[in-house]
């Protein structure tokens, strides 16, 4: 069976959303280095929320194989963590302990957690 | 001429294609200078970040100056570019250093910037200033000389980052 594959780019970055078990997995590869990331991110990532949401999917975000992100990209991720939880949809961010940098800054967003596992923040 | 391989300067045009284009040229002095590699990896992180606020908020017109300068005891990236802020943006600017110079929390006044980010509409924000305080482990500070604004990155090698 052919897997399913949908694909975006925007300068630098690119994005890959996979279906998976109970979820949409969507791995950020590359760079993430717009002067305004938020107006490619924040409509592509309210899409795949509401498919989430309509399907009673988990929305996984895979960042262990980005490469840099600038500042100006934690603000369309921190709207979508809290747009998932106004919708009611699961959220998860996935990061790599190996890379110091995203060691750091996924740390903070851990502060974005909630008790029942609904956002998540996981280190790999 | 000789040049010194413990300094980068470099002067770019205002625009966001040229703030890219130094990743790697910071990148590699850092990396020679005998830094570890994460340690150079946020100190280039540091760059693009004041680097990207010089671009967004300077003058359109003029050029901006990247500086990295790397020393036994600590790493100054200084970034200079003409204001193209007003008064009251360039206080508000001053105010956010020193919030964030003086704030001995760093990854509390992190957190706090990413809170803020969730309601907040598109424009200034200190979350790269707090990113660079708390990922990049680095003392903030600004000078003002005549119509050009300085700010600086000060990161004290062994230190706790």
């Amino acid at each position: 069976m052919t897997e399913q594959v949908r694909r975006w780019a925007e300068g630098e970055l690119r994005l890959e959303v996979r279906p998976g078990a109970g979820e949409l997995r969507l791995a950020w590869l590359g760079r993430s280095a717009d002067r305004e990331p938020g107006r490619f991110l924040l409509p592509l990532l309210g899409q795949l929320l509401e498919e989430c949401r309509a399907a009673g999917l988990r929305l996984h975000l895979d960042f262990t194989a980005l490469e840099y992100m600038n500042s100006s990209t934690f603000t369309p991720i921190v709207k979508t963590i809290d747009g998932a939880r106004r919708a009611g949809v699961s959220i998860a961010l996935e990061y790599s302990q190996a890379r110091k940098w995203q060691a750091l800054s996924f740390s903070a967003l851990r502060t974005f957690e909630t008790p029942d596992g609904r956002v998540a923040v996981l280190g790999r | 001429m000789d040049l010194d391989p413990s300094v980068l300067e470099l002067t770019l045009p205002p625009r966001w294609e040229a703030v890219r284009a130094v990743w790697d040229a910071s990148r590699s002095i850092l990396e020679r200078s005998g830094l570890a590699d994460h340690e150079a990896y946020a100190l280039a992180m540091v760059a693009q970040e004041l680097l990207e606020n010089a671009v967004k908020y300077g003058a359109e017109e003029d050029g901006i100056t990247l500086s990295v300068r790397v020393g036994p005891d600590r790493v100054t990236v200084e970034v200079r570019s003409r204001m193209g802020v007003d008064g009251g943006n360039l206080r508000a600017f001053g105010d956010a250093v020193r919030r964030i110079r003086d704030c001995p929390d760093t990854f509390g006044a992190y957190v706090e910037r990413l809170q803020q980010a969730v309601a907040r509409a598109p424009g200034p924000s200190e979350l790269g200033l707090a990113r660079i305080a708390y990922e990049g482990n680095c003392a903030l500070d600004f000078r003002i000389d005549g119509g050009t604004l300085a700010v600086l990155a000060v990161y004290e090698r062994g230190g706790s980052g």
